[in-house]
């Protein structure tokens, strides 16, 4: 019995051994290899999950068309569970034991900052295709860290878009109702700047991302009757939060932020009691420009379900890497760098190119649910 | 300050109350009984969660008779915890209960997330966006229905330790361990018969309060964590103790996010589990165990 142990693990080690020297002979042809903290485990888990599916997307859609400039791309995703401390864990695992040539931002604000040194140190280019707080495009570019490049408008960008339409509403008094997070702290500060008492905040609430019960605050907001309830949180609170909001009967429109582009929410918007909500978002699946047309129809053959707007994110910057790696001719990070700094790639929502704070300037979505579904009202240059 | 909004936060402490009471049952019966502290509670309710979505969902099975058939799915499931980490930590030091079963929760958590995936999952029930408005008091569907469940259970729980042989038994070995084997309780039957009813608990607890909220695999820490305040502040081991704790919680819960704010709200459970562990640290009714 020992000797036959003994030959399977005498086995084991030869092609061990026989694999290791193969990927070593491969290695003249490596892949170029995005690495994506991102959260497989938590309360956002479901987040992380359209981000995995946009990268396999972007990624075989690439590789089918013969890769980039020879290579093959690739991503490997962390965990971080959209926690600060683990996302750094998990993106010093990806430079170091995976070697990654690009980083991906986290989805939370607060992992993305922790995120930019880690970039800068290591001297990799990092995408921020998610976090919104504006705190990451101040710190990057010139002046700055040059490594970071954001796609996605920030949140201060999308609270002027939020109070001017809240305004227009003749919205009097707004309550607010955020995640207990840089994002939606900043948010709701941002709204509130920019509303400058032309619509009065009666009261904002703060909770923790995994709080699911809502009572004490729906029922503080029966009796305080908002004109409107200012949401910062994420889809599956939210869905939680608007299953109560039915049993409570309440009237005051959602708006702001609140996820209203999510697939959770579909089945509570056909109840029509939303109508009349409305959102700010960076991407919706339901736009109907070809390119997004061809992209979700690609998706849903896939994943069997539309793609969340981080899905779309992280599918877009994939092919932005790519785009930048054959400009740069390869994965040297100065050169890599500077071609990302000079891209003007062709988005499904229209050209990225970034500012000197590398930070683009993509078209927002202000969408608004009519009739028990979600329309886009209005495509607005951030 | 309006007359309306107090009765609702009292009419909802309540209701929460309940939820509690059901979520912490089968935690405070495995510890009053068997002294291991089963850290894979949240998972269990989880899993029961998880399991009455996919009657419903796939097999189109009607609510209450998913329900009636994750009862002994569960039972089933206990059994296994038993053998798998109770029974074998049964005369280690505490610690040893502890890591197995937190080890049987993160493999139940993982296992769910490889099967369901990540995406949050929803148990639809026909009693979901129904309200009864009494006085301006709303009542809700579903929490009506849970605090009938919780009631129903309780008492055939508190019925089954005092009147069956088993419960008696039970008791017994709650008091004393080496007495029980002394006059011939089989100890290791017992623990099994432990592991099943808090796991049946948990099933009760999923199969009512799950349809309140969205599903996904980690929903089960928030579960633990509430519950572990409500056996502590009520006295670990205390059935009717946890009861009181977690209707007195809900109510002081309620009042503190329906009057100050959300932060102050969860902030409340904690301060009182700090409290009590300063003041009484065998909780407001002690940790006699009387079931």
């Amino acid at each position: 019995m020992k000797k036959f142990a003994q030959l399977v693990i005498g086995a084991g080690l030869t092609a061990t051994a026989i694999a290791f020297a193969a990927a070593t002979c491969a290695a003249v042809a490596e892949d170029i290899k995005i690495g994506i903290p991102g959260p497989v485990t938590g309360p956002v888990a479901f987040l992380g999950q359209h981000v995995k599916w946009g990268a396999e997307l972007a990624v075989d859609e690439i590789n089918a068309a013969g890769g980039v400039a020879g290579r093959k791309i690739s991503f490997t995703m962390q965990d971080s569970a959209c926690r600060p401390a683990d996302s750094v864990a998990a993106a010093e695992k990806l430079l170091s034991a995976d070697k990654v040539d690009v980083l991906l931002g986290d989805i939370c604000s607060g992992a993305t900052l922790a995120l930019m040194p880690i970039a800068e140190r290591a001297g990799k280019p990092m995408i921020v295709a998610i976090s919104t707080h504006p705190d990451i495009s101040a710190k990057a570019g010139v002046g700055g860290n040059k490594w970071v490049f954001r796609t996605v408008p920030d949140d201060v960008l999308m609270s002027s878009v939020i109070a001017d339409h809240a305004i227009k509403q003749g919205a009097k008094t707004i309550a607010f109702v955020a995640e207990d997070t840089d994002y939606g702290r900043g948010g709701v500060k941002f709204v509130t700047e920019k509303l400058g008492g032309k619509v009065k905040v009666i009261s904002d609430d703060y909770l923790k991302n995994s709080e699911t019960d809502f009572l004490p605050i729906l029922t503080r907001l029966r009796s305080s009757k908002p004109d409107a309830i200012g949401i910062f949180m994420l889809d599956q609170q939210v869905s939680n939060f608007m299953k109560q909001y039915v049993q409570f009967g309440m009237a005051s429109p959602l708006v702001a932020r609140p996820p209203l582009v999510s697939g959770l929410v579909v089945d509570l918007l056909a109840t029509g009691k939303f109508d009349g909500s409305w959102t700010v978002y960076p991407y919706y699946d339901g736009y109907d420009g070809a390119k997004n047309v061809a992209f979700v129809n690609a998706f849903k053959a896939r994943f069997k379900q539309g793609p969340h707007y981080v899905a779309y994110s992280t599918y877009e910057a994939v092919k932005l890497v790519a785009d930048a790696v054959k400009r740069a001719g390869g994965t040297d990070p100065a050169a890599l760098q500077k071609a990302l700094a000079a891209s003007n790639f062709p988005g499904i929502l229209g050209p990225i190119k970034f500012d000197d704070h590398n930070q683009a300037h993509n078209n927002l979505m202000l969408m608004q649910v009519v009739k028990g579904k979600l329309k886009v009202q209005e495509l607005i240059g951030s | 300050m309006d007359g309306q909004l107090l009765g609702q936060l009292a009419v909802n402490g309540v209701m929460v109350g309940f939820d509690y009471a059901l979520w912490a049952v089968g935690l405070t019966v495995i510890f009053g009984i068997l002294q291991q502290v089963n850290f894979a509670h949240g998972e269990l309710y989880m899993l029961a969660a998880f399991l009455l979505q996919w009657l419903l969902n796939r097999l189109g099975l009607a609510y209450e008779a998913s329900f009636a058939l994750v009862l002994p799915a569960m039972a089933a499931v206990g059994l296994l915890l038993a053998k798998c980490a109770l029974l074998p930590t049964l005369r280690r030091p505490f610690e040893a209960a502890i890591l197995a079963t937190l080890a049987v929760g993160i493999i139940l958590q993982n296992a769910v997330r490889l099967t369901f995936g990540a995406s949050p999952l929803r148990i639809p029930t026909r009693y979901e966006f129904q309200s009864l408005e009494i006085f301006g008091l709303l009542f809700f569907g579903q929490r009506l229905v849970i605090v009938g469940i919780a009631l129903t259970s309780l008492l055939a729980l508190f019925g089954f330790l005092r009147f069956t042989p088993i419960g008696t038994a039970l008791r017994a070995a709650a008091q004393n361990k080496d007495a029980c084997q002394m006059v011939g309780i089989d100890i290791r039957r017992l623990t099994l018969w432990t592991a099943g009813l808090g796991s049946v608990l948990c099933g009760i607890a999923g199969g009512a309060v799950a349809p309140l909220y969205d599903l996904y695999p980690s929903m089960g820490t928030d579960v633990v964590f509430k519950s572990f305040a409500v056996v502590i502040i009520g006295g670990m081991g205390n059935l009717w103790g946890a009861v009181l704790a977690a209707l007195t919680l809900g109510l002081a819960e309620s009042f503190a996010g329906g009057l100050g704010s959300a932060a102050l709200r969860d902030a409340t459970s904690f301060t009182a589990m700090i409290l009590i562990l300063l003041i009484r640290p065998s909780g407001i009714f002690g940790r006699v165990v009387r079931l």
